[in-house]
């Protein structure tokens, strides 16, 4: 059993006080004494420390302390920069296996630790108990964790040491990064938004798409730097929730400012557009090569190869584009328009935002239905996309108008329409790769002798997810049918409906 | 034949004390050996 302390700042106990505090027959005996410098590590969206795990890298070893059990896991290694697969097996990296697989590890702070061991010892200078106690220095703040460990069969003992502790020091309330003032950015990029369902559906459209513009410029930097690719798909999915508000919320602003917001924002996205597609073939690349025989593996090795150059090349672009004077004014002056409530309104902006939510997202969802009513085998792959969209869009508003609504109903629509959303994504995604391999094929150099490798791997692969497309058609159809069932049918009309 | 099986019986026994000892030292974060230097140091001799 372990008992963790977080001492307030500037606390003035130590080791030696402790041990200056025992009574006969105990004494402490203090092993180590080091004092190094650290990174504390986390993912952009702080996983990490918002589960209470502190990551910590010196120069060679990772140190991972839970602050909740108080359990603490060494391994060497490093972390700073790599992604989970990138960490050497070990046990820090056993602990962390919850990691987004796609975040990679970035330095938060840099800090200054003492690390210091004791052990308590009995009359017959056997340890009953062990002591870990840490301090941090981050720039003019400190503050310290204390870790009693306690050892089976001396459990009388350690009430002894927690007593002689708690003699010396309060437990501080608040945790360790706060106390040292760091700051771990509190990304969120799936926030709700605070609507009052009373007011205008203007001022609710401004807010929802205030909040994610901020959202994808928080990925800004870490597009630039190259950290992770979820920064680009987050920036991506930000804006694409601000063009959905726009085409969305009908009549919520004037025809004209909305084709102009429409084609604005649509024009910041183009942009990523490809880069992110790379992104998506580049992550995928181990799956692509399981699909296929290893015989026809060197056509594979090409195209990836011909994926990284092309994305090395196209991050430049971006990153260029991003770091523009131009680029940066104009995201900034839509932002102010839209907080200062300045976009030209429409004829329906005075309806109230739960009026206007309940009418909007019953609509989407009869349309769904009446489509994915009419899909059997024989239905086209267009119509299909065409019920992804929809599914989609009611699934966004559902997202927007999450706050209007009871938390606990909305939230089973949102989960049941999600796992039909989950094949609609994946049968387009293949459609969308199988195309784009024909396209890659068909601008191969015609002179170039490896064509005939590569061309061998993309006719394999192109086949493969041709036959997986098909299996996901038959799971749309399926999920269809739990989703369209008579509970949930009457749950959205008894949550949509306007008179509730 | 009896030393036969009274070395059986304590290699079984031992072979239980050991995974025994494996556990707490997991749960303790140290060493089998630390254990039985820690609790049997004094009277190995």
């Amino acid at each position: 059993m372990n008992t963790i302390y977080t001492l307030p700042a500037n606390s003035s106990l130590s080791l030696k006080k402790i041990g200056k505090a025992f009574t006969a027959p105990h004494t402490l005996l203090i092993t180590e004494n080091e004092q190094e410098k650290i990174k504390l590590l986390d993912t952009f969206d702080s996983e990490l420390t918002s589960s209470g795990k502190l990551l910590l890298e010196s120069e060679e070893r990772l140190l991972l302390i839970d602050t909740i059990s108080g359990t603490v896991f060494s391994q060497p290694g490093n972390a700073s920069g790599l992604c989970f697969d990138g960490i050497e097996p070990g046990s820090v990296q056993s602990q962390i296996t919850s990691l987004s697989k796609l975040r990679a590890l970035i330095p938060i702070a840099t800090m200054a630790l003492i690390r210091e061991t004791a052990c308590m010892l009995d009359d017959e200078e056997k340890t009953v108990a062990r002591l870990h106690y840490y301090v941090f220095k981050y720039k003019k703040q400190s503050s310290a964790l204390l870790i009693a460990s306690s050892l089976r069969g001396y459990d009388s003992e350690f009430v002894i040491l927690q007593n002689t502790i708690q003699s010396l020091a309060t437990d501080n309330q608040a945790s360790l990064l706060t106390t040292l003032k760091i700051d771990t950015g509190n990304y969120n990029p799936k926030p709700d938004v605070a609507l009052d369902p009373a007011a205008a559906i203007f001022q609710s459209a401004n807010a929802i798409i205030a909040t994610f513009i901020k959202i994808a410029r928080q990925n800004e930097t870490g597009i630039i730097a190259d950290i992770d690719t979820e920064f680009l798909h987050d920036y991506r999915v930000s804006l694409r929730k601000v063009r959905s508000v726009i085409s969305l919320f009908k009549g919520v602003y004037s025809s004209d400012e909305t084709m102009r917001l429409k084609q604005e924002f649509a024009d910041l996205m183009q942009i990523t557009g490809r880069l992110r597609d790379l992104d998506v073939y580049l992550l995928e690349r181990d799956y692509y090569y399981s699909l296929v025989p290893s015989s026809t593996h060197t056509g594979l090795d090409i195209m990836f190869n011909s994926f990284s150059e092309e994305r090395a090349q196209l991050h430049k672009t971006v990153r260029k584009a991003l770091k523009n004077k131009q680029y940066k004014m104009h995201i900034e002056t839509l932002a102010a328009q839209c907080i200062e409530n300045r976009w030209l309104k429409g004829e329906a902006w005075q309806q109230s935002s739960h009026q206007f939510s309940c009418s909007a997202i019953l609509k989407r969802y009869k349309k769904v239905c009446s489509i994915a009513g009419s899909i059997g085998e024989s239905t086209p792959d267009e119509d299909i996309h065409e019920l992804r969209i929809h599914c989609k869009k009611l699934r966004y508003l559902m997202e927007f108008f999450t706050p209007l609504f009871p938390i606990k109903e909305i939230k089973i629509l949102i989960k049941s329409l999600k796992i039909l959303q989950d094949n609609l994504g994946k049968f387009n995604d293949l459609s969308v790769q199988q195309r784009s391999l024909a396209d890659f094929l068909h601008n191969f150099p015609q002179s170039d002798d490896k064509i005939l490798k590569v061309a061998e791997s993309i006719g394999g692969l192109i086949a493969m997810l041709n036959y997986l497309q098909k299996k996901e058609k038959e799971q749309i159809m399926a999920n269809f049918l739990l989703f369209d069932s008579e509970e949930t049918k009457m749950l959205f009309h008894e949550l949509f409906s306007p008179e509730n | 034949m009896a030393t036969k099986k009274k070395k059986n019986t304590l290699l079984r026994l031992a072979v239980h004390v050991l995974k025994e000892l494996k556990i707490i030292a997991k749960e303790e974060n140290t060493s089998v050996q630390a254990i039985i230097e820690n609790e049997y140091g004094n009277h190995t001799s």
